[in-house]
């Protein structure tokens, strides 16, 4: 199968998780456009294929913001098996493009590490990393709804001892 | 002590000052009383103003932290001149002051509004922004306001804007207009002929202001959709009026405007701009909340003294209360008269800087109902479960869930200091503004969000 060919199979995946319902729930459209972009850059990088062909830097930078993108989904929203599935085929997209295209060691590492989340297969430093990300989000949350009430109360109860 | 000193962070960085105290008009849907004891209020304002009292507190109640300034009360341009001593102090004494808003019946000599803009301090740059209290055509803004305001404010606010393209100002001008609508227009705007009257007269009316604004030193804002008056008495017959003027607005939305933004329901708007904030609904709930008392306090006549917003200005004054008694405008105040809800509104939503735990019951009070908003969907969802399986709203209310949606549509409209003036509770909403929504407005208003939201995604 040619590089094009495996390609189209694998984008065709991503393709229909991004036309299904589900896709709502865990991307916005900001996102899911970034998500179609990154597979006309790609294409466009096979169609014809040029060994040592350069990408330019706005086409790395898009592509790992969908890469981001993924890590995000994985740390806030359940897995279903649907977008499990889609995760991996992007994630097989993704990498198949830096192995002909970018050959960047750094972002292979990244999608292998996604790889493994997406399957379960942390290691156990790796899920304490991921756990500890998760702790400082949910901080940032509880500080962020940190009604302005709860300082008045402090002051309205030692009022109402004072009284 | 100023009042955000109780907090971590700055919560309150707008006012709301009292800055005249009698009206050249008497609009049909205004509540306030027009009675002799309007001009001494007046008057003692203008004291206030000239002896530096207003300064005084500001700084007191706010410290640094004031960023905007409003200028309410009744008719703000029958004192504004007397404002320019005030602001060439404040931008000194309050370095984050960038906001001054006024509205406007524009039924006085424009010059007091150009000279006031011309005479601002240009030690930097400040956002003016000036509404335009304009009903609509005169068969609206005539019975409303009185015969012949329409041809008054329309050649007011011309003059205003082409003397203005004439000025060299730092500032930052915008304008815009705010129609008011009672029971009777909401009737009115339910036949389509008229509805499109309306965005016709406003069509024409921006078209006139667009061709002075020659030098393009005025933002014109062109929304021009109507807002309910309140408080108001609103019944099923009206909330049945109400829903077929929305689809009388959703029908002109098809036709190609020149000069206006496309017609559409201004509570539209505001739930479709919340709807994307749900998931923080419980978390800050103060989103889903009007600004009085959560952002912004409003400064009253008397030294010292500060209540939620200007909704609070004339509640603690005798003679109000002694006028509302007779003439029985004011029919919110009437009834808190009676049950002592007025007397709550008083003692819980106004208070003195100088006494620091008069200034810590207000501000417990006032946070509670915009940092918690569990009791008022709670109460609320009860109601509009009621009112449908009484059949006086849509049966689709008999939901607990869109029950609860229906809570939180209105809160769009209605004022938490009126309830707590007519029930003694800022968490229970009137039936009034479940009638006015819950029947077919709000179900239209909910379809259309959830339809965009879907689409944007």
């Amino acid at each position: 199968m040619s590089m094009k060919d495996d390609f189209t199979v694998w984008a065709n995946k991503v393709k229909r998780f991004l036309n299904s319902e589900e896709c709502l729930s865990i991307m916005k459209v900001d996102h899911k456009k970034g998500v179609f972009k990154v597979l006309d850059i790609i294409e466009s990088h096979y169609d014809p294929y040029h060994e040592g062909y350069i990408p330019s830097e706005q086409e790395v930078k898009d592509i790992k913001e969908v890469a981001h993108m993924i890590f995000s989904v994985l740390e806030e929203i359940p897995i279903s098996e649907d977008i499990s599935y889609f995760i991996l085929s992007l994630i097989h997209v993704l990498s198949t493009w830096n192995g002909n295209v970018w050959k960047d060691a750094d972002f292979l590492l990244k999608l292998q590490y996604l790889e493994r989340h997406v399957k379960n297969e942390l290691t156990i430093s790796e899920s304490i990393v991921t756990l500890d990300k998760s702790a400082e989000r949910l901080r940032g949350t509880v500080k962020g709804s940190n009604p302005p009430s709860l300082k008045i109360s402090e002051h309205y109860f030692n009022l109402l001892e004072g009284e | 002590m100023t009042v955000n000193k109780y907090f971590q962070n700055p919560q309150y960085t707008a006012a709301e000052l009292f800055s005249a105290g009698y009206c050249n008009l008497n609009c049909t849907y205004c509540y306030i009383p027009k009675r002799p004891f309007l001009k001494d209020v007046h008057q003692g304002i203008l004291t206030r103003i000239r002896n530096g009292g207003f300064l005084k507190d500001l700084k007191s109640i706010y410290g640094e932290d004031l960023e905007f300034i409003g200028h309410w009360g009744t008719e703000p341009t029958l004192s504004i001149k007397e404002f320019i001593p005030f602001y060439k102090e404040a931008v000194k004494v309050f370095p984050k002051l960038k906001s001054i808003l006024m509205s406007s019946n524009f039924m006085i000599d424009p010059e007091n509004l150009i000279s006031f803009i011309r005479e601002l301090p240009s030690d930097r740059p400040l956002k003016v922004d000036i509404q335009i209290s304009l009903d609509g055509p005169a068969w609206v803004t005539d019975k409303n306001r009185g015969l012949g305001t329409t041809v008054s404010i329309i050649e007011n606010t011309k003059q205003f804007i082409h003397a203005i393209n004439q000025l060299e100002t730092p500032h930052d001008l915008i304008v815009h207009v705010k129609p008011t609508m009672d029971e009777k227009d909401i009737s009115e705007f339910s036949k389509y002929s008229r509805m499109k009257e309306y965005y016709v007269f406003f069509d024409v009316y921006f078209s006139e202001l667009f061709n002075l604004n020659t030098n393009n030193k005025i933002s014109i804002l062109t929304h021009c959709d109507p807002t309910i008056s309140v408080p108001g008495n609103y019944d099923r017959d009206t909330g049945i009026n109400f829903k077929s003027m929305l689809e009388n607005q959703v029908k002109l939305k098809e036709i190609s405007w020149k000069h206006i933004t496309s017609p559409e329901s201004a509570y539209y708007n505001r739930w479709a701009h919340r709807a994307s904030y749900f998931g923080e609904l419980f978390t800050k709930p103060r989103m889903f909340t009007c600004s009085s008392g959560d952002t912004q306090l409003g400064i009253m006549d008397k030294s010292g003294l500060f209540g939620s917003c200007h909704r609070m200005f004339y509640v603690n004054n005798p003679e109000y209360e002694k006028a509302v008694l007779e003439t029985g405008l004011d029919k919110t105040t009437l009834r808190g008269v009676s049950t002592g809800g007025n007397q709550a509104l008083k003692e819980h939503m106004i208070a003195d800087i100088n006494n620091g735990n008069n200034v810590v019951k207000f501000l417990y009070i006032n946070r509670a109902f915009h940092d918690f908003i569990s009791q008022f969907l709670a109460s609320g969802t009860a109601i509009a479960m009621e009112l449908a399986h009484s059949g006086l709203i849509s049966p689709c209310y008999k939901d607990r869930h869109l029950a609860t949606l229906l809570t939180l549509g209105t809160k769009s409209a209605n004022c938490y200091l009126d309830e707590k003036c007519f029930h003694g509770s800022s968490y229970i909403s009137s039936f009034s503004y479940f009638l006015l929504f819950g029947n077919g407005y709000f179900e239209n208003i909910l379809r259309r969000s959830l339809i965009k939201n879907v689409n944007e995604r």
